[in-house]
């Protein structure tokens, strides 16, 4: 047995104090101490365990080292450097106000830039959200859908439409258990008469009913909820259209006359909330449906369209199968008849969380928003805010560098790297913390305007972005992307250099300066294209013909005045006696209106009939909006024959009919059950917008149901609209005169598009400052390191121009570089935003190419003002300096 | 001067550091004490009074050697430094001229 073996038995036949008692020790006691404790007190152990068990000798040495449980033995908790930290925070502060004050101009450039940058991503913000959160008050809203039709027919691009037939519902809902509930909802305006006899219009209804309160989540703040539009003849308003027709009273149980067509009386049997800004449609009032069958027993049939019909499925149900189930109801209701028609009809849904951003059919209730809008929109916010930390990189940086020398003489007093950086963290975070002060003080005070520019509600969500979480968090995250890499790099300044007044920045600083500006300059440049992009398609939608005249011609509503309805002729015939109205006409639609749609087909053969857009047209309608004729004649007043089967084609139907336009004409043709011959072929033109499709078009003439009435005029037209009033007013008195200009109405269905204009010329506006504070920020840096050299060279005799080509190539170079990457995307980005329209314009090199020139001089006009500064420096002052 | 006053105990310590020389570590020193005064004393109390001895700067610290019986730890052997033989000097004297200030007739007076 060795010596060591011999040891370890022994070491394991002896009692040996608790491991845990030692451990203790160790963990509380003073490393200085403590081995010379362990060892006194296990010396003393082995001494008592010859004297007594080993258990009580245990037992005292714990005792032992519990008692050296004070304050002698303990270790120090480190206070002392506790209290550095604060007053190492202190000197950090005081450094950051110093440094603030002097560099008064750049860091105000730093701060201001970084607050407008912060400003344009909170309104952003806000404004995302407002359109995600658009129906999605309704509780149960993923269950609820929307049917829509969707009509097939051969050659002929197939056509969705968010209109149903009113027979959908009860059919629906009677074929099929998983349906929870559906409800009709159907426009309806009119003029409605207050208990006071106020008369105003109100254009802005529903007929709804069924389940209407028991679908949505539209509150009734009086009323019995469920049963409210069950009777005919009942009305709920909205509190805001109750206070303004009954004030104070309670208006339940009151009656309101409603006129459209006929005069109803109708019961108030609720009032409700107003409609939430964030509902894809929008309503003052809501008529019971079953009203809408007595007054419209006539809007009948599978093809009746303008009913919009939602339900709710049960629970657990698939809506994609239950969507293949569905599919079919139309024509199976229709049997054996379907086969003949030459085109079907599926029903389709639709989810309700979708119809905001995700649909764009014909006849949707209101004007969408769109996905893509929101996608650009989070686009925008995105290149700001990473234009917005670059520049504040950037900035800070070139800001530093007046710091060099305090830089050095801190290293030299021996100030670790660590408090360096900890230094420019502080700077960056207070520096932060201003800008945000900054920014949503001006987003307050911008949100009224910009609420206007993208008319939507945002003040709710404006506070939901500002939630001191989103703030907090947006900070950390701006602060670690914008603070870390220059604490880094300024802690890295040489120490001899600085204290020398060189910048002493290694070449690492310079490249990664260069690389934010040329990503900075990228995106400004992709936005600025976007801008040219969609300014040019705005101008091609807005300013391109429609195919129709549409200048001064204004439009008077007929609909609810009987009289003129019967006889246009009498006000037409007044009208004209007016030098400054050149013509007038009258049609049951006028562009950008809803159009009737029936089916058309060659007579005879009803296996090619399509569904047609009809318009029905008095005198006058061709030369008044000048629609050319490209073949055959116009209607022709004197042949009493056109007035019943006459029929003009436009070119797309007579190609679809495969046709050519001349053996168009002549042909005998068959429109609902009226037959007549084709006269005419009239060219194309744009009912709607040129954003969509030309639908097939047929003209016919009709002496009644006429709705409006158009008024061509020329000059004047201040004077002229006041004599269409007084004509109606001395003709028609107490009905009411509605009269609006074709082209504003035309404008309108470019909201969205002018809206995204105006939003993104703004914003990007704010990227090219932005941007630009970080070159101002760069070439000052630049100018300032090579200011020695500058003078050297002017001493030497260099030319002001040469000077000024020195410093501009070097930011011009990187500009261009930056396009290499920004055109391409700017182009890729254009194109699918274009592909929305049906009509567009080409994405040609020029726009690029104007877009790169103005960044380019935008970049050299700011370069240039810092460049001159520097060549006109005395060389002596620079040169001597040291 | 604060942290120089000596007390009682500290002065018993201190004494004794000097007494083993060169072997003055807690324990040995916490034996010695209880020989010499037939008292108990605590270890701790001795590594107490070792500390803020060591503090006041009377004595001085090195790590010495480990033995089998204190499980290999290593002790630590104090030193008297100048300041504390001063401190151990001043305080014999100011006794030695209190026992001198005494009046004979104390001691040899009769029991009170």
């Amino acid at each position: 047995m060795s010596e060591l073996e011999k040891e370890k038995r022994n070491f394991r036949k002896t009692p040996q104090p608790p491991a845990w008692a030692i451990k203790l020790l160790r963990w509380f006691c003073r490393e200085d101490l403590v081995y010379a404790v362990e060892g006194d007190l296990i010396a003393v152990f082995h001494r008592r365990i010859k004297r007594m068990s080993p258990t009580k000798a245990r037992l005292l040495f714990v005792i032992n080292v519990l008692m050296f449980l004070k304050p002698f033995a303990i270790k120090r908790i480190k206070k002392t450097k506790k209290m550095n930290a604060l007053t190492t925070l202190k000197l950090n502060l005081k450094f950051t106000f110093r440094n603030l004050m002097k560099t008064k101009v750049i860091s105000s450039l730093n701060i201001g830039t970084m607050a407008i940058g912060l400003m344009a991503v909170i309104l952003l913000t806000s404004f995302i959200s407002q359109e995600l959160s658009y129906d999605k008050f309704h509780k149960e809203g993923d269950r609820i859908y929307r049917f829509g039709y969707q009509i097939e027919s051969e050659n002929q691009p197939t056509r969705k439409l968010a209109w149903v037939s009113a027979l959908v519902a009860p059919s629906a809902i009677e074929k099929f258990p998983e349906i929870e509930r559906i409800t009709r909802v159907r426009n309806c305006g009119g003029v409605m008469v207050g208990p006071n006899n106020q008369f105003f219009r109100e254009e802005n209804g529903f007929f709804a009913g069924d389940s209407f309160f028991e679908l949505f989540d539209f509150k009734l703040v009086s009323g019995d909820s469920p049963t409210s539009l069950d009777e005919p003849n009942e009305i709920v308003l909205t509190q805001e259209l109750a206070e303004k027709y009954f004030g104070e009273d309670d208006p339940i149980g009151k009656f309101v006359e409603f006129r459209t067509g006929d005069t109803l009386k109708l019961k108030v049997s609720g009032v409700v909330e107003n409609t939430p800004s964030n509902s894809h449609f929008h309503f003052d009032y809501l008529i019971s449906h079953k009203t809408r069958e007595i007054i419209y027993p006539h809007i009948q049939g599978w093809f009746a369209l303008g009913t919009h019909t939602y339900f709710r499925l049960q629970e657990n149900v698939d809506s994609k199968e239950f969507e293949r189930k569905v599919e079919n109801l139309v024509m199976d209701a229709y049997g054996e008849e379907a086969l003949g028609m030459g085109f079907t009809i599926k029903l389709f849904t639709q989810p309700l969380w979708d119809i905001h951003l995700r649909s764009d059919l014909g006849n949707e209730i209101e004007t969408n928003g769109s996905i893509s809008y929101v996608y650009i929109a989070a686009g925008i916010a995105l290149a700001i805010l990473v234009i917005s930390i670059f520049n504040f990189v950037n900035l800070f940086i070139a800001r530093s560098i007046k710091f060099t020398k305090q830089i050095g003489v801190k290293k030299v007093i021996g100030v670790s790297r660590s408090q360096l950086i900890g230094q420019s963290l502080v700077e960056t975070l207070i520096m932060l913390l201003m800008a945000f002060s900054i920014a949503i003080a001006l987003s307050y005070l911008v949100l009224p305007y910009f609420e206007l520019l993208v008319s939507r509600d945002l003040s709710i969500h404006l506070l939901g972005v500002l939630s001191l979480s989103s703030i907090g968090l947006l900070l950390v995250a701006v602060g670690l992307l914008a603070g870390l890499y220059p604490a880094f790099l300024i802690s890295t300044f040489k120490l001899s250099a600085s204290v020398f007044g060189k910048t002493a920045m290694g070449r690492q600083g310079g490249n990664l300066s260069q690389s934010l500006l040329i990503a900075q300059f990228g995106i400004a440049t992709i936005l600025i294209s976007s801008v040219l992009v969609i300014r040019n398609q705005l101008d091609f939608m807005t300013g391109s013909s429609l195919g129709f005249e549409s200048e001064q011609v204004a439009v008077i509503e007929l609909w609810h005045n009987r009289e003129v309805r019967r006889n246009t002729s009498v006000l037409k015939e007044k009208l004209l006696q007016s030098p400054n109205i050149s013509n007038v006409t009258s049609s049951n639609s006028i562009p950008g209106e809803f159009l009737l749609n029936r089916v058309g087909y060659p007579e005879g053969d009803d296996t090619k009939s399509k569904v047609m857009f009809s318009l029905l047209v008095q005198d006058d309608f061709l030369e008044l909006f000048d629609l050319e004729i490209i073949a055959g004649r116009g209607f022709n007043s004197e042949a009493t024959t056109d007035q019943e089967h006459a029929f003009l084609l436009n070119r797309t139907s007579v190609l679809e009919f495969g046709w050519t336009l001349e053996e168009a004409v002549g042909k005998d043709f068959q429109w609902g059950s009226r037959t007549g011959k084709i006269v005419g072929v009239v060219e194309d033109f744009h009912y709607y917008s040129l954003q969509e499709k030309i639908p097939p078009m047929i003209l016919l003439q009709t002496e009644s149901g006429v709705g409006y009435m158009s008024i061509k005029m020329n000059g004047e037209i201040m004077n002229t609209v006041e004599y269409v009033q007084n004509s109606w007013n001395e003709l028609y008195e107490g009905q009411v005169f509605n009269l609006y200009f074709l082209d504003d109405r035309f404008d309108e269905q470019y909201q969205l598009e002018t809206q995204l204009n105006k939003i993104i010329t703004l914003f990007t506006l704010v990227a090219i400052v932005v941007a630009c504070s970080g070159l101002f920020g760069l070439t000052a840096l630049n100018v300032e390191r090579r200011m020695k050299e500058i003078g050297i060279r002017k001493v030497v005799g260099a030319s002001l121009s040469s000077i000024l080509y020195l410093i501009l190539t070097r930011f011009v170079r990187l500009v261009l570089l930056s396009f290499a990457v920004a055109i391409p995307a700017a182009y890729l980005l254009s194109r699918w935003w274009l592909s929305d329209f049906a009509f567009r314009i080409d994405l040609g090199p020029m726009t690029f190419a104007l877009a790169a020139f103005l960044s380019l001089l935008i970049a050299a006009a700011t370069v240039v003002l810092q460049s001159l500064k520097a060549a006109s420096v005395d060389p002596v002052k620079v040169i001597k300096y040291e | 001067m604060k942290g120089t006053y000596l007390g009682e105990f500290e002065e018993l310590v201190l004494l004794t550091v000097g007494i083993l020389h060169d072997d003055a570590y807690g324990l040995a020193i916490t034996d010695e004490l209880e020989s010499r005064t037939k008292r108990n004393v605590t270890i701790s109390s001795v590594h107490k009074a070792l500390v803020r001895l060591e503090n006041k700067g009377y004595l001085k610290s090195h790590v010495g050697g480990a033995s089998k019986e204190r499980g290999g730890r290593a002790k630590k052997l104090y030193l008297l430094t100048n300041s504390g033989k001063n401190a151990l000097k001043e305080s014999r004297s100011l006794r030695n001229h209190m026992w001198n200030d005494v009046p004979k007739i104390v001691w040899e007076g009769g029991n009170i």
